[in-house]
């Protein structure tokens, strides 16, 4: 007899449906909210790779997601109608958390942002990452988010502004002075030494 | 060497184990659907608040109706007679100086309704070639926002394409390949063109396929989300709202016009209605209910085959 093939649907849920269309529908529908998990799971988990390490991140992974379980009543997404700006926000903020915890019990080595020792562990060179480090140590929070957003993450500088809260003409903004800024670092570091 | 180079360097990073995605996603599902049953458990205190507050106002109205006199009435105010919901469709022919008389149907009971509808079915055509289309253009209707149009190309072979005017008016290439139906019970391509074409077999497959208690109300759903999106053959067709005529829990709401003001007959389970034409064979719109009372609904307006899609450019970065 033929059967149906059982996946985890549910009504006005498909792989068509919008991210904006699912956030509404998972207010009641646990499998809408699920089909937001499947689509960017991995894509936030590289965000905390990039971060924070392949250990951590497992597990922040979670506490990303509990939070947007949350706050899916409250959120309006952007007009590109991804949810990964919205998811990205959370993301920085868990790992602020984190690094916090971790800089209490003072450790060296970290930052709000990243942890050097899961950059490090990704550029094959001691004196790139010396440089890398040197560029970024020098742009305020702000920029430095931007940058990365647009660089690591590949969003568009609007949805890196949906994701700071910010209008996109100050992301433009802030990400040309970022650049400006960690290039002229760069140069100065390669003609001092 | 530039910053864009040295973080274009840091950025490759290795993907989550499947394990690990997988048990997270357990432990978020289970807040969902912990956060799902607190905002029903609020909706339904609210909902009672209502009830309460509505008696209130029932009683308080009881009283003043006592005192209305119909104008224009020399006899007693008529009250509405209830149709019974047996016998045949009652059929009323009315005529007007310029147009042909026209045949107006009323019916008893959903079964009718969709009786008939399956009967008026028209000619159905279906994509040839596997890299041809589906097209299916829609409205979706969300409470308090603007209406969103919305047309879905479906292919066999060739993915699937959304357009959008809120989120992507430019249009995206969603992948594939192209899927069909709800409730955890999804078809391929091939298996919705291998459906049965009998009444009897369609129930069967409807009913076996979800060995729920509520097997009729989740054959339902599959029922009418296979109608609006999908190119079922018209003799699927034909047995689906067959099938769909013999499924308990479904219930006659009346006549009643979609968004687009034509007008259709609407069949409800309790949280999805439908409004269907039996005049056409079609389905108009659906409108789903969620248990915070929220309404939902999506106006279908035209579907039929076609060879091309949009174009679509990657997304600039």
């Amino acid at each position: 007899m033929q059967r149906f093939r059982r996946e985890g649907h549910n009504k006005g849920v498909s792989a068509t449906t919008s991210d904006a269309d699912l956030l509404i529908l998972s207010r009641t529908n646990a499998d809408a909210f699920g089909e937001i998990y499947e689509r960017h799971a991995k894509t936030v988990h590289r965000y905390l790779v990039r971060r924070i390490g392949a250990e951590p991140a497992d597990d922040l992974l979670g506490d990303v997601f509990a939070i947007a379980v949350e706050g899916r009543m409250r959120v309006t997404i952007h007009a590109s109608g991804s949810a990964l700006p919205w998811l990205y926000g959370i993301a920085k903020n868990v790992v602020r958390s984190y690094l916090r915890a971790r800089r209490s019990r003072a450790e060296p080595d970290v930052i709000e942002e990243f942890d050097w020792d899961a950059v490090d562990s990704r550029i094959d060179a001691a004196a790139k990452g010396a440089s890398l480090r040197h560029a970024l140590a020098q742009l305020p929070p702000g920029e430095l988010e931007v940058l990365l957003l647009v660089t690591w993450e590949q969003l568009t500088v609007t949805e890196a502004a949906e994701s700071l809260g910010i209008t996109a003409v100050a992301a433009r903004s802030r990400l040309h002075r970022a650049r400006a800024r960690a290039n002229a670092a760069l140069s100065s570091k390669t003609t001092t030494r | 060497m530039t910053i864009d180079d040295l973080l274009t360097e840091t950025r490759d990073v290795p993907s989550a184990s499947d394990e690990a995605i997988a048990t997270t996603q357990q432990v978020v599902l289970a807040d969902v659907h912990s956060s799902i049953a607190r905002i029903r458990k609020m909706a339904k205190q609210r909902a009672r608040r209502r009830r309460l507050a509505g008696a209130i106002v029932a009683t308080a109205a009881c009283g003043a109706a006592l005192l209305v006199i119909p104008r224009g009435s020399d006899g007693p105010p008529s009250t509405m007679a209830t149709s019974p919901d047996v016998g045949p469709p009652s059929t009323t022919a009315t005529a007007s100086p310029t147009s042909p008389p026209v045949v107006d149907v009323d019916y008893k009971n959903a079964s009718q309704v969709l009786t008939a509808t399956a009967a008026a079915l028209g000619p159905q055509d279906i994509p040839q070639d596997s890299d041809a289309f589906w097209r299916v253009e829609l409205v979706d209707h969300f409470p308090g926002g603007p209406s969103v149009s919305r047309t879905v190309w479906s292919s066999r072979d060739a993915g699937v394409y959304i357009q959008d005017s809120r989120d992507r008016p430019e249009g995206a290439h969603i992948g594939g390949p192209a899927a069909f139906g709800t409730s955890g019970r999804i078809l391929t391509w091939d298996a919705l063109f291998e459906l049965p074409t009998d009444k009897a077999s369609m129930l069967s497959l409807l009913r076996g396929s979800s060995g729920r208690a509520d097997a009729d109300r989740v054959a339902f759903k599959i029922v009418f989300e296979l109608l609006s999106t999908s190119p079922a053959p018209r003799k699927v067709r034909r047995a689906l709202w067959l099938a769909a005529a013999d499924l308990d829990g479904v219930a006659l709401v009346g006549r009643m016009a979609d968004a687009m003001g034509r007008h259709g007959w609407a069949l409800t389970d309790g949280t999805s209605t439908y409004i269907v034409s039996p005049e056409t064979g079609r389905l108009l719109e659906s409108r789903y209910k969620s248990p915070d009372g929220i309404v939902y609904s999506t106006t279908m307006l035209r579907e039929g085959p076609t060879t091309t899609a949009p174009k679509v450019t990657p997304r600039e970065r």
